[in-house]
């Protein structure tokens, strides 16, 4: 497997997403974000099936390392740089 | 001995507490992800207004607290001091229980009392509507009817996944007037720019946080009405908000003519604890003998095992280099089903105050948090949120260990919200899906080298 949006046997598989605060299917923490996997998936799901093993299959080395090995998210927001770019979007006349 | 302990409106305290001026060693600035030197309020100002963003860096130790707002806070406020007598039968054990009890308020949560105040000076600077994300909603519920409360709009980014499956807090958003819509949305560039590649994305906080921020940094260009952002955790001026509830319970226990021993709360971004136990903190430092405990869940050891040092409080190392309590970038969590008690750095003020001595962090298991939560249930009768859970099975260990040692205690907890739009982790709880996991001591190694090149606050 090189594609994370493959689908996998566990797509419905329910757990309470702690981030959201309700149930998620293991669809949604696969492709949490687009083309990766929630930074969380691995932490969440270890318990209930081989999850890294899926992931280190279905992941390129670069992408699994991008996946999981980068600053978790967080609530606290990312502020100072988003608002640098929501700046940069009325600097460039980029709003519609 | 009356069960609930009450304060008459005029008995409501004035001001609140900024534990910053009494801090032993104080708080060192944040520092610019780029260039990591100190922000200025002009990095924050396209967000938050200037009366918040100054008390953020606040030294005042007493901060008045709005007319305004104390009529707000009233709706619910004072919240009333409970003795929790039925669980103290219970236990047997020699100790007195109270609890403040949050969630009765509005929005069910501690979360109104940093709402109210959040879009009251929003108001008074000339703010018209504020922006926001939300998951499941506690906090986009309770900024929404602060917002309803002030006549501002309020606009809130609600994940879709979570939009299409709790309907329940978004028809609270709506039933207090607020616009709230599933993100990604193409209402935003963020948002655009994700649908244009998946149009079923599902979302998730990352993209509702970039669309609440653009939002609020375009509005002006846009042709909205003055915008600006909201955050419900994490900030100093979060803390101060919500320190009305110990200051409230200093005021009640003192009608009975009674002080706590140990304070106990539990501590994710740190406001529902900084809230009730900061007033006592000051009591402490002052000389008075007591223990003040936060609670974590033993997975996610962010305060009893990590390393204080400049962490982003973030994904992506763009959040300003706050010193905070952290296991670096790199820590993933391990699974415990209480969502605000996820955060992987602590609030900057609580870190401080544990590095100074001043609050004992304690973790606990997952399946006794629970085991906690369900006992409150068949004796106080209240359903507890996840998160309060972790506070109530300290509150258990510190009973029995005054057995244990044959010593009378007075136990103060905040109790800082109810389950009941929450009953799935209980079920999952009762049907036995739960597990206890504890974060072995080589992962947290290798978290905190993500660190190592990162400067240390001075201690």
């Amino acid at each position: 497997m090189t594609d994370s949006k493959a689908e996998t046997p566990y797509e419905d598989e329910q757990i309470r997403c702690p981030k959201l605060g309700h149930q998620v299917s293991f669809g949604y923490c696969r492709v949490e974000r687009q083309d990766l996997p929630c930074q969380k998936a691995i932490a969440c799901w270890h318990e209930r099936f081989d999850v890294e093993g899926l992931f280190r299959l279905a992941l390129t080395p670069e992408q699994f390392e991008e996946a999981f090995l980068q600053p978790p998210a967080s609530k606290m927001v990312t502020l100072v740089e988003l608002i640098e770019r929501a700046k940069k979007l009325v600097q460039n006349g980029k709003l519609d | 001995m009356p069960i609930k302990i009450f304060l008459n409106e005029d008995e409501m305290p004035r001001q609140w507490y900024n534990i910053a001026a009494d801090m032993p060693n104080p708080m060192q600035p944040p520092l610019h992800p780029g260039t990591h030197q100190p922000i200025g309020p002009q990095d924050l100002a396209p967000v938050f207004p200037m009366n918040l963003i100054e008390q953020e860096v606040s030294q005042e130790r007493w901060i008045d607290i709005p007319e305004e707002v104390r009529d707000k806070l009233f709706i619910w406020r004072p919240s009333p001091l409970y003795r929790a007598e039925k669980l103290e039968k219970f236990l047997n054990c020699p100790v007195k229980i109270y609890y403040k009890n949050e969630g009765q308020s509005p929005a069910g949560s501690h979360k109104p009392n940093t709402a109210i105040p959040q879009v009251y000076y929003n108001k008074i600077f000339g703010i018209k509507r504020i922006a926001t994300e939300t998951g499941a909603g506690q906090w986009g519920s309770a900024l929404s009817f602060a917002c309803n409360q002030f006549g501002l709009e309020a606009k809130v980014y609600m994940v879709r996944v979570s939009y299409e499956q709790k309907p329940y807090r978004r028809l609270m958003m709506n039933t207090w007037g607020a616009t709230c819509i599933p993100s990604p949305s193409t209402e935003t560039e963020a948002g655009r720019k994700i649908l244009a590649m998946d149009p079923n994305c599902p979302g998730s906080l990352g993209i509702a946080i970039s669309e609440a921020v653009e939002d609020a940094v375009t509005s002006e260009a846009m042709g909205r009405p003055a915008t600006r952002y909201s955050l419900g955790s994490v900030l100093n001026h979060v803390m101060l908000h919500q320190t009305i509830i110990g200051l409230e319970a200093e005021k009640q226990f003192a009608k009975v003519g009674d002080y706590p021993d140990i304070v106990i709360g539990c501590a994710g971004g740190g406001s529902n604890f900084a809230g009730c136990a900061f007033p006592y903190v000051r009591d402490k430092i002052a000389g008075k003998q007591i223990q003040i405990i936060a609670v974590e869940p033993a997975s996610c050891p962010t305060m009893t095992k990590g390393l204080f040092t400049y962490d982003f409080g973030d994904t992506v190392q763009m959040t300003p280099l706050l010193p905070m309590h952290t296991l670096g970038h790199t820590f993933i969590p391990e699974p415990i089903h209480a969502g605000g008690l996820r955060y992987h750095g602590m609030a900057p003020l609580v870190s401080q105050l544990i590095m100074d001595g001043l609050i004992e962090p304690r973790a606990v298991m997952q399946l006794e948090t629970f085991a906690a939560g369900v006992t409150w249930a068949r004796t106080e009768g209240f359903i507890s949120a996840p998160e309060t859970c972790h506070a109530l099975a300290a509150v258990i260990q510190e009973a029995k260990k005054a057995k244990e040692e044959g010593k009378e205690k007075t136990i103060l907890v905040n109790w800082s919200g109810h389950g009941l739009v929450d009953l799935a982790a209980y079920d999952a709880y009762f049907q036995g899906k739960l597990s206890d996991y504890e974060l072995p001591g080589g992962v947290i190694e290798d978290a905190l080298k993500a660190l190592e090149g990162f400067p240390k606050p001075k201690l």
